[in-house]
């Protein structure tokens, strides 16, 4: 294989150190894994070589490169160990020439693989150098043949004057350093073997090349001498002699080839080791070589792949991409990390991630496959983790959604959020998150958001959204600072809390109302919680108790001690039986104590709220204050007992005013009777026995007690309109005034009077009384007529209460100094002698209209007549 | 025609007067025993039984205020006593109560008779009540 067809894909290997360099010994460029070794040192293009070893290692790889004379000597292989991190490393390195097409070396590539065993720690025993120092030193320095030291473990520790004017290296250079500083890297295994030999106690003669410092070759030969103390060996001597250079010029050229051969081999190990599938094929596409990789990755030893074509392991679907990508490599364009499928020799799929390029000088594909199963595995892993995310997201019961918190843009909103916003996802995703805020709430948002370390918070909170129908809701929002696909953003969860918020809107303003109501009213209002036993007092029942003071939370317990002691069992049995039996409207009366010796009496009424349990939880009651009302049923029942008194008095009174009327009319009558009878009686039984004089004298007697018994009968009359109970009835006033004028009908032809009426109304009231009224009054005009015939009118006007009738006259009429007199019994105003009367006739019409309920008064021009007026209720 | 025997229960010393005068006017002759309370009355009346032709009233004239007992209880014991009740009774008051009448009459009353105050009036009715008691009515007999 060309080292340069080589160098391309060693490049990008991973089990081997690779660098490619100029001629000047700078990097041109380099695998991850050479990079790797130097960290933390950056491997970069111009970068020179040869500092990135320790000094000894720079001469010997001067060397290296410095041998570059002929082709032949490619390549040159040098082993050392590099120091990377904690660890020693030995690589095996070979250099290779970039030569170019006029033969010119115009830089190297630089090939390392690591060996097995790593260099071993450095020990020196340092006892025994002091002992030698002492005794020998000097016979050593000055030694003519150029002599050298290594100690028990095979480390360079003592060189002479002689050594450092052949090798160039002083000792201070080289103590300690392994024999590959000076023994050429093929020889080192021969030398070790001699040096072994010395230290079990044999000497020996060692012929071969030495490095100088400059790398350059000395052909020398080598006395390997044990060092004893006592019996032990404790390092070897080595004493070296010079032999001429052209002796061993054929030899040389003979070991260069068998190092190229190894190299190859070396190669070949590196190729067949690496775990990918590295390949040659050839122009029709067909397998040349292929790494034993293939075993393990598709299941074919490499030759049985050898000669077939690749495309025909192609698994069928990508069997069109696979070929454009081939024409596209053939074409001069190099690919990397293609992907495709194929099939493994038992027909089982095999994932391949391909880099390859076409090599028109060599007209082959050189390509890398390498298993993409792996990946593919957790890529599908990875992917069905995103679709349970996306499921999860998406399919959520509560609407969410994805905002940018820099452009406020929706990302990503869910179904629930399309469903219950009312937007589509394509309006969503052109909104910004202000746009389904309500007007206020936009201040609010933004003010947060200016917020410093406002993202980094989680929130919980409430927010008005509106929805697409204008529709306002109450969502309560959750967020959550992310870092979505490279952008800041909130993932927010909204519940919509709408129907709980309004409810306890509703709640909080009627408990508000509850509150002014209960401020406001003057009843004393009290809620009681039954299982704490608190109870919530009023405004109104401090002044109900007269307490001012009262606090207004006490417990149920303060209540019950203050109830009067002959109530309180009472009151506490009529409460239980309540709860007991769910009864929820409760009422009760008491007693309660508002000072040492002051009780009020309470009116409460409370209903008891239970729960589903039936258990009792809240009882809502109001007091009322029964005192004032008490005192007046007290008073009230002493009135009644004062009244009932009265009532019997009176009804002693009427009872007495009976027999009165009734002596009146009867007893006193009696004698009357007699003082008559017996006048008349004389008259007539001694008629002729009398004068003159005594006739008149029985006249006036007869007379006086006449005029005694017509007082009587009034006093009666107004005594019976005073004590009887009226029975009221229709009565048509018309009746009455016909009643009237046939009474009247002599006295009216005697007089020429006339009654004048209009049509009349039907009253309520008793018969006999309205009667006589209206024949007292009707009387009266007569009466009291002047000269002129009497003309009397009647009348009467009516409203929604009352009849008002008027009876007016034209008779001599009446002072109105004496108006207030003409209605109290026995008032004259007239002798008996012009106007006959016992002053009782408008004392009864007053009578009679106090017990109809009306009134009765008189308006007057002396001479010019008189009208009476009345009135009677119409209910009643 | 044989004399017409009238009881006047009154206790009234005018009124007896008055009505003697009254009946002494009257076309037929009579006789007047005068009882001046109830229960002279009663005894009269059970006393005449030992001569009835002789004794009984043909009429009683009976006034409602008396002493002792009053002219009602005496009107019950006349109406309820089988001897008596076929007696005609004139209640002659000078009540002229509602109440007195009805309980007049609930006793089987024959009739009331409220006194006039004239005294001619009364004169007239003492008349009438002879009249038509004595002249018109047909009476039962004393047996």
């Amino acid at each position: 294989m060309n080292h340069t067809q080589a160098s391309t894909f060693l490049a990008r290997a991973n089990n081997c150190f690779y660098v490619s360099l100029d001629h000047n010994l700078s990097i041109l460029s380099a695998n991850e894994k050479f990079s790797n070794l130097f960290t933390p040192h950056a491997i970069e293009p111009g970068k020179p070589f040869l500092p990135l070893f320790a000094l000894p290692l720079q001469q010997k790889w001067k060397n290296c490169f410095s041998n570059n004379t002929t082709p032949d000597r490619n390549p040159r292989a040098v082993t050392n160990a590099v120091e990377a991190g904690m660890r020693t490393l030995n690589i095996e390195w070979n250099i290779f020439d970039v030569i170019n097409t006029e033969n010119k070396n115009t830089g190297f590539e630089v090939l390392g693989v690591l060996l097995q065993e790593p260099a071993g720690e450095v020990t020196i025993n340092k006892e025994s150098e002091l002992n030698n120092e002492k005794y020998y030193r000097s016979l050593f320095d000055y030694n003519p043949n150029s002599v050298f030291s290594l100690d028990n473990t095979g480390k360079l520790i003592k060189v002479n004057n002689a050594f450092t004017k052949l090798l160039e290296w002083t000792e201070d250079e080289l103590h300690p350093s392994p024999l590959n500083v000076i023994f050429r890297e093929d020889d080192i295994e021969i030398a070790k073997e001699y040096y072994h030999k010395a230290l079990e106690g044999n000497s020996a003669n060692y012929s071969g090349n030495l490095i100088t410092k400059n790398g350059k070759n000395v052909d020398v030969t080598i006395t390997f001498i044990p060092v004893k103390d006592n019996e032990n060996t404790i390092g070897v001597n080595c004493r070296i002699e010079n032999i001429t250079e052209s002796v061993v010029a054929n030899k040389t050229l003979l070991k260069q080839e068998e190092r190229l051969k190894s190299v190859l081999s070396k190669l070949k190990k590196v190729l067949n080791s690496s775990l990918d599938v590295i390949c040659t094929i050839d122009r029709d596409g067909k397998f040349i070589k292929v790494s034993a990789a293939s075993k393990k990755l598709l299941g074919y030893e490499p030759r049985e792949l050898a000669g077939k074509h690749f495309m025909d392991f192609i698994y069928e679907e990508d069997l069109d991409r696979t070929f454009e990508a081939n024409l596209k490599i053939q074409s001069g364009i190099a690919t990397t990390n293609f992907e495709n499928r194929y099939y493994r020799k038992d027909r089982s799929i095999a994932d391949l991630v391909w880099s390859s390029r076409w090599d028109e000088g060599d007209q082959r594909y050189y390509a890398i496959a390498r298993d993409a199963s792996e990946k593919k595995a957790s890529e599908a892993a990875l992917k069905a983790s995103e679709e349970k995310y996306k499921i999860l997201f998406y399919n959520h019961p509560l609407p969410t959604w994805i905002y940018d918190v820099e452009t406020f843009m929706f990302i990503e909103v869910n179904e629930a959020a399309i469903e219950h916003y009312g937007y589509s996802r394509e309006e969503f995703l052109k909104m910004k998150l202000q746009d389904i805020l309500v007007g206020q709430e936009v201040q609010r948002f933004e003010n947060l958001h200016n917020q410093e370390g406002f993202h980094l918070n989680r929130h919980k909170d409430l927010w008005k959204h509106k929805k697409k129908n204008n529709e306002v809701l109450y969502a309560e929002i959750t967020s959550n600072f992310i870092d979505y696909q490279g952008r800041k953003a909130k993932l927010v969860l909204s519940i919509d809390r709408t129907e709980h918020i309004i409810a306890e809107q509703e709640l909080l303003k009627s408990n508000e109302k509850y509150y002014y109501l209960s401020e406001a009213t003057f009843d004393a209002i009290w809620d009681w919680d039954i299982q704490s036993g608190d109870v919530q007092w009023n405004e109104g029942v401090k002044k109900m108790f007269e307490m001012p003071h009262l606090t207004t939370t006490t417990k149920v317990d303060w209540w019950l001690d203050n109830l009067h002691p002959d109530d309180r069992a009472r009151v506490e049995v009529k409460l239980q039986e309540h709860i007991k039996t769910n009864n929820s409207n409760w009422e009760d009366e008491y007693r309660f104590k508002i000072d040492s010796n002051t009780y009020k009496y309470i009116f409460a009424r409370g209903y008891i709220i239970f729960d589903a349990a039936k258990g009792p939880v809240r009882m809502i009651g109001a007091m009322q204050d029964l005192t004032e009302r008490k005192r007046h049923e007290n008073t009230l029942q002493k009135l009644n007992s004062s009244l009932e008194k009265r009532a019997k008095e009176l009804a002693e009174s009427n009872a007495e005013l009976e027999r009165f009327a009734y002596v009146a009319s009867h007893d006193l009558q009696e004698p009357l009777r007699m003082v008559t009878s017996f006048l008349q009686l004389l008259e007539k039984r001694y008629k002729d026995k009398l004068d003159q004089k005594a006739h008149e004298y029985i006249n006036y007697a007869v007379d006086g007690a006449e005029r005694m018994k017509k007082l009587i009968l009034d006093l009666l009359e107004y005594s019976r309109v005073n004590s009887s109970k009226i029975e009221k009835e229709d009565v048509d006033v018309n009746e009455i005034m016909n009643d009237l004028k046939i009474t009247y009908k002599n006295i009216l032809k005697e007089t020429d009077g006339t009654i004048n009426n209009s049509e009349l109304p039907v009253v309520k009231g008793n018969k006999t009384q309205i009667l006589q009224l209206f024949q007292n009054l009707v009387g009266n005009a007569f009466k009291y007529k002047s000269d002129e015939p009497p003309v009397i009118n009647i009348s009467y006007e009516e409203d929604n209460a009352a009849y008002k009738f008027a009876i007016s006259d034209n008779g001599i009429g009446i002072d109105p100094k004496f108006f207030h007199k003409i209605f109290i019994i026995f008032q004259r105003l007239h002798n008996r002698e012009k106007y006959s009367g016992t002053g009782i006739g408008l004392a009864i019409c007053k009578k009679i209209i106090d017990k109809h309920g009306g009134k009765i008064w008189v308006s007057s021009t002396p001479g010019k007549g008189s009208t009476f007026y009345f009135t009677l209720p119409k209910s009643k | 025609m044989k004399n017409i025997h009238i009881l006047l229960v009154e206790d009234n010393e005018g009124d007896i007067i008055l009505t003697q005068e009254a009946l002494s006017d009257a076309k037929i002759k009579n006789k007047v025993s005068v009882s001046r309370d109830g229960e002279e009355a009663i005894s009269y009346l059970n006393k005449a039984l030992e001569d009835p032709e002789e004794l009984l009233p043909d009429l009683i004239l009976l006034d409602i205020n008396l002493p002792k007992i009053d002219g009602k209880e005496v009107l019950h014991y006349i109406k309820t006593t089988p001897s008596f009740k076929k007696i005609p009774v004139v209640m002659l008051t000078t009540s002229s109560s509602e109440l007195d009448v009805v309980d007049s009459y609930n006793n089987y009353a024959n009739c009331f008779i409220s006194k006039p105050v004239d005294l001619n009036k009364f004169f007239d009715v003492v008349r009438m009540i002879e009249d038509f008691w004595i002249t018109i009515v047909k009476l039962p007999s004393k047996d």
